[in-house]
């Protein structure tokens, strides 16, 4: 079933928590709210599961709008971070009291029952109490509870929150699983953004209780829409500078010039951020030729970092300015803590973010570590 | 149990505990509180049960002349009662004041806990003497009444006095445990018994209802059991006929000198009360939540 | 291993901390007795402190025999104490009839040779082990508003005529010795002369017509409090509290005149006291005319010997005594401790199955 917020806007006590958020969500698309802590993805997602009333704005689920529809009538599935399973009822109590509550016969609801704990992987537990179960268990029960009525819409809050790396992977697996084999609409809030790549239809980046940019995973890292954006969603270098007259080019703040693709000589002049993803780039040995066409800039190397897949390198431009720079791991670097090398990239691989385009735009000083990886 | 669920068994979630050596020198802390208890009540109790037994004539006499006694029967099941209705007014009193408890802020907290907590500061005898007045007649809360156009209600010297003063006292007993099992309950389990499209009603009395009633057997069991010994209180504001056991068997030691039969009266008293409590615990056990649902 | 030694040395201690403790309880009263020393014994408040005035802080002065005081009068703890043979106290005043009761079991025969109840009125004279101190009665008072009209409530009879007289009446709670068991026979035509043995059948049988309009204190200062908020229509309380609530306090009651019934404070000394002589003598020196009248000049308590004049009581308080008010003499009788002290346990009996039961 299709979601659609229309200028949702949440105040606590003149704190403003949401701010206008429009957004269209498709149905069986499965959409993920991104941001840091405090953002805003938490109180979003409960306005849509109506536990708390927009200030302003509305919110339309197939085609009808729901802001004053109390909770319990809207039909929709939650899960929640710390599972919030009954404690003193079993699982499969647990799994049929959203049935209860819809008085659905015994006989059918011992079905549903069941057919839940089949697609979450947990028959042969319904007699066990939440306390016995592990986090990842108990996360299976959460899930099975919220899809067991068939909800058009189910809503998770960080439902992987508190689980261990390993769990974790294997649970998003399933969950991808379950969503394609359900197809119905999911909103997924994390704050882990390897998690939203891997997931996600699309992806909402929150920022300050409003929407950065919303669009596939390529779309975020391909192209940013903001440098918040940017250094969120995967690593990257940015540059600030002002496009220059050719609209090819980006004069940064210390004289030098970067090459970009085009980007139109209507907005010559305006300020713009020069974003460039670590993996796009190479470490040359001071001297050693290059394409004629890369982009580089000298410095010397600060660390190399063995990473397993990947080695990082940090190069110091200038005392302000380090990048960052992914190699395969698989040859070796040849490179090591201070030696003079160039860092070397084709201009086509940058992104280019025209500062007053869009809101939120980074506003903080040009010269900034390199973001590295959350 | 399949491989997959095995291995995703956490080290902290819960595996059979472990009894074994470490615990027993712990156990030995007890030793100072069994001393006192053995020194300061089992002894005196052991005491009473020889002169039930034995003042005036050795044998179960004050038994069989106390349960053949109309009056003894009657005050024994009167003194269960009382405390019955105390504990039930103490419940529907103090199951919503400890519920505000835990959703107010820390300041309104405070407030409400020491409000709550004012029997513990004043004399028992003034603040029955202060319900008397309060209650009686021609009293403040009657006048009001009346000049409400209510009428004039009979608030003391019957069950209704009695009930108000002693659930004043027991109050703090019944809310204290009540708000300490409360404030554990998660509270988003009421959200997410929402989002199953429960009632907001229904989410209560399904979910925190269940979760909260460890603290409800606690605070009523407490208060029940004081409630059996109350003895000002009644005499001040009830009526004769509002009698409990205790007014009984102080008429019997200190006016009349019958040590064993005032002692009897204390045993089944004891008795009963054991048994009640037993027989509530054997239901909560039956009733799984009553045993500890909260985490 | 380590904690095994840790928790041991700790419960060790806390025993040991308990033990001194529970060792502290046992032997806390034993000190206060010290040679040349006497401890009375009394319920505390006012009345101890008027006893204290008059007698126990004179009779130190006079004799060097210092007299501690302890408040926790209890006739059970009293028993006890004797029972166990660790008597800590030396002299208490005691209601008549469990005097008569206890003589010869917990309390020590009066010695004659050191206590002189030559002066004291002969009628409060009943038992062996007690000395007269004080007197008070249960008398009827009535609520002028109730009765605002010529017809005032005079005694007995009016106060169990609810038709002539209706309104709440309130009475002691307490079974024993309570002197509406006399008023009821009187108020069904017994001679207050010819009341003993108590015709108790007869007596309850009365008592349950006014069940109905009948409320209870349990304490003077309740009855007092009963008279000044104006909760009944007549009381029988004791004239010491009704001059409380009356003259001190405004209640708006007034005396009813007719029968009153005098009861008596007696002074005992408990078996196995250290020095039963010093204890009589304190005895002894209670029984003082000029300190009895004293002790009626701190709290509204008449003396027990004849030869006590009271000088210089208040006017208001005059009305209530009956050595001051002839009124009030006219209507007294003294009840009959001896046949209380043998069938308390009787009326207790009947008390409760009408009231309590
Ligand atoms: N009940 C509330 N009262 C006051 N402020 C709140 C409340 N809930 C959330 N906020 C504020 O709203 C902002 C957004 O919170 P939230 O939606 O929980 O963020 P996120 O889930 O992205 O971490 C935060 O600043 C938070 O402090
Ligand atoms: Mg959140």
């Amino acid at each position: 079933m299709a979601l659609s917020l229309r200028s949702v806007r949440k105040e606590y006590g003149g704190q403003v928590a949401v701010d206008m958020i429009t957004l269209d969500i498709a149905p069986g698309e499965f959409m993920t709210f991104l941001g840091p802590s405090g953002s805003g993805k938490t109180t979003t997602l409960n306005m849509i599961a109506g536990f708390v009333q927009p200030s302003a704005g509305e919110i339309f689920m197939g085609g009808r709008e729901i802001s004053r529809v109390p909770c319990h009538k809207r039909g929709i599935g939650m899960v929640f971070q710390n599972y919030a399973l009954f404690p003193h009822m079993t699982v499969e109590q647990n799994v049929a009291y959203p049935l209860k509550q819809r008085k659905v016969p015994a006989n059918v609801r011992r079905e549903r029952v069941s057919a839940a704990l089949g697609l979450v992987q947990l028959q042969g537990m319904e007699r066990r109490r939440p306390a016995q179960l592990s986090g990842g268990q108990q996360q299976r029960v959460a899930l099975a509870r919220a899809l067991v009525y068939r909800p058009p819409v189910l809503l998770m809050d960080e439902p992987l929150g508190a689980l261990d790396k390993r769990l974790r992977e294997t649970l998003q697996f399933e969950i991808k699983r379950i969503h394609d084999e359900l197809g119905i609409t999911f909103v997924y809030v994390t704050h882990d953004q390897d998690e939203a790549l891997l997931l996600s239809d699309r992806i909402a980046v929150f920022k300050d209780g409003r929407i950065e940019q919303v669009g596939t995973a390529e779309d975020l890292y391909e192209r940013p829409a903001t440098t918040f954006v940017a250094e969120f969603v995967g690593d990257s270098n940015v540059f600030h500078g002002t496009l220059a007259a050719s609209g090819t080019s980006v004069r940064l703040d210390d004289g030098r010039e970067l090459r970009v693709p085009g980007c139109g000589a209507s907005s010559a002049g305006r300020g713009a951020a020069v974003v460039l993803r670590p993996e796009r780039a190479r470490v040359l040995v001071y001297g050693e030729a290059a394409q004629p066409s890369c982009q580089r800039l000298s410095g010397v190397v600060a660390s190399v970092h063995y990473m397993g897949s990947a080695r990082r390198i940090e190069v110091e431009i200038d005392p302000r300015r380090r990048m960052l720079v992914k190699e395969p791991a698989d040859r070796p670097s040849g490179v090591h803590p201070g030696d003079p090398v160039d860092v070397c990239w084709q201009a086509e691989d940058c992104a280019v973010i025209l500062s007053d385009e869009g809101h939120g735009t980074h506003r903080e000083p040009a010269t900034r570590r390199p973001v590295s990886a959350t | 149990m399949t491989a997959t669920l095995q291995a995703e068994r956490r080290p902290g979630s819960p595996a059979p505990r472990v009894r074994g050596d470490s615990s027993a020198p712990w156990l030995l802390l007890l030793l100072p509180a069994l001393v006192l208890l053995a020194l300061c009540f089992v002894y005196p109790l052991a005491r009473l049960l020889v002169a039930s037994l034995q003042d005036p004539v050795p044998g179960v006499g004050n038994y069989t002349d106390l349960l053949r006694s109309q009056v003894f029967r009657n005050v024994l099941g009167r003194t269960f009662l009382t405390s019955a209705i105390v504990c039930l007014t103490c419940f529907v009193l103090g199951y919503p004041y400890a519920y505000l408890m835990t959703v107010v802020s820390r300041r309104t907290r405070s407030l409400l806990l020491a409000v709550v907590l004012i029997p513990f500061w004043t004399s028992l005898m003034v603040r029955t003497f202060s319900w008397l007045v309060l209650l009686q007649d021609n009293g403040v809360i009657n006048d009001t009444l009346a000049a409400l156009g209510v009428g004039r209600l009979e608030l003391v010297r019957n069950t209704t006095g009695v009930t108000i003063g002693m659930a004043q006292v027991m109050l703090p007993f019944a809310v204290l445990p009540m708000y300490a099992v409360m404030q554990k309950i998660d509270r988003r389990l009421l959200r997410a018994a929402e989002s199953c499209g429960a009632k907001p009603v229904s989410a209560f009395a399904r979910i925190y209802f269940p979760l909260s009633l460890p603290g409800v057997a606690a605070g009523m069991s407490i208060t029940f059991v004081v409630s059996l010994g109350f003895f000002i209180t009644p005499q001040l504001l009830g009526s004769p006929s509002n009698a409990m056991l205790s007014q009984l068997m102080y008429t019997e030691i200190t006016q009349l000198g019958k040590w064993g039969y005032g002692a009897a009266m204390g045993f089944i008293l004891l008795a009963t009360a054991l048994i009640i409590l037993g027989l509530v615990r054997v239901a909560s056990r039956a009733r799984p939540a009553l045993a500890g649902g909260a985490k | 291993m380590k904690t095994t030694g840790n928790a041991l040395r700790l419960a060790l201690a806390g025993t040991l901390a308990s033990a001194v403790v529970l060792g502290g309880c046992g032997t806390a009263d034993q000190p206060r007795q010290s040679a040349g020393s006497l401890t009375f014994m009394s319920g505390g408040g006012a009345y101890l402190d008027a006893l204290d005035e008059a007698f126990l802080k004179p009779f130190a002065k006079d004799t060097g025999i210092a007299v501690h005081n302890d408040p926790t009068l209890s006739y059970a703890k009293i028993k006890t104490m004797v029972g166990a043979g660790k008597v800590t106290i030396d002299v208490t005043p005691a209601e008549g009839y469990w005097e008569i009761q206890e003589c010869g079991k917990t309390l020590l025969p009066l010695d004659r040779t050191l206590v002189d109840l030559s002066d004291i009125d002969p009628a409060l004279i009943q038992g062996e082990c007690g000395a007269p101190l004080l007197t008070y009665s249960t008398a009827i008072y009535y609520n002028k508003e109730a009765y605002p009209g010529p017809d005032k409530p005079v005694g007995c009879r009016d106060f169990f005529d609810t038709a002539k007289f209706p309104g709440k009446r309130a009475v002691r709670d307490s079974a024993v010795p309570n002197p509406l068991i006399e008023c009821a026979l009187v108020a069904d035509g017994v001679s207050p002369d010819a009341l003993y043995p108590l015709d108790l059948d007869r007596a309850f049988k009365k008592i349950a017509t006014i069940r109905k309009d009948l409320v209870f204190w349990a304490s003077g200062a309740e009855s007092t409090q009963l008279m000044t908020a104006g909760e009944v229509a007549m009381i029988h309380a004791w004239n010491g509290r009704a001059y409380a609530a009356i003259a001190e306090q405004g209640a708006g009651f007034a005396p009813a005149y007719g029968e009153a019934f005098l009861i008596y404070d007696t002074l005992v000394v408990p078996k196995g006291v250290r020095d039963p002589k010093a204890a009589m003598k304190l005895v002894d020196y209670m029984l003082d005319p000029a300190r009895q009248a004293k002790l009626t000049s701190l709290i509204p308590y008449s003396p027990s010997n004849k030869k006590a004049v009271l000088t210089g009581l208040p006017a208001p308080l005059q009305e209530f005594l009956p050595e001051t008010n002839p009124k009030v003499a006219e209507g007294v009788h003294v009840q009959d401790q001896r046949w209380w002290a043998q069938n308390a346990d009787e009326v207790t009996r009947r008390w409760q199955a009408m009231f309590q039961g």
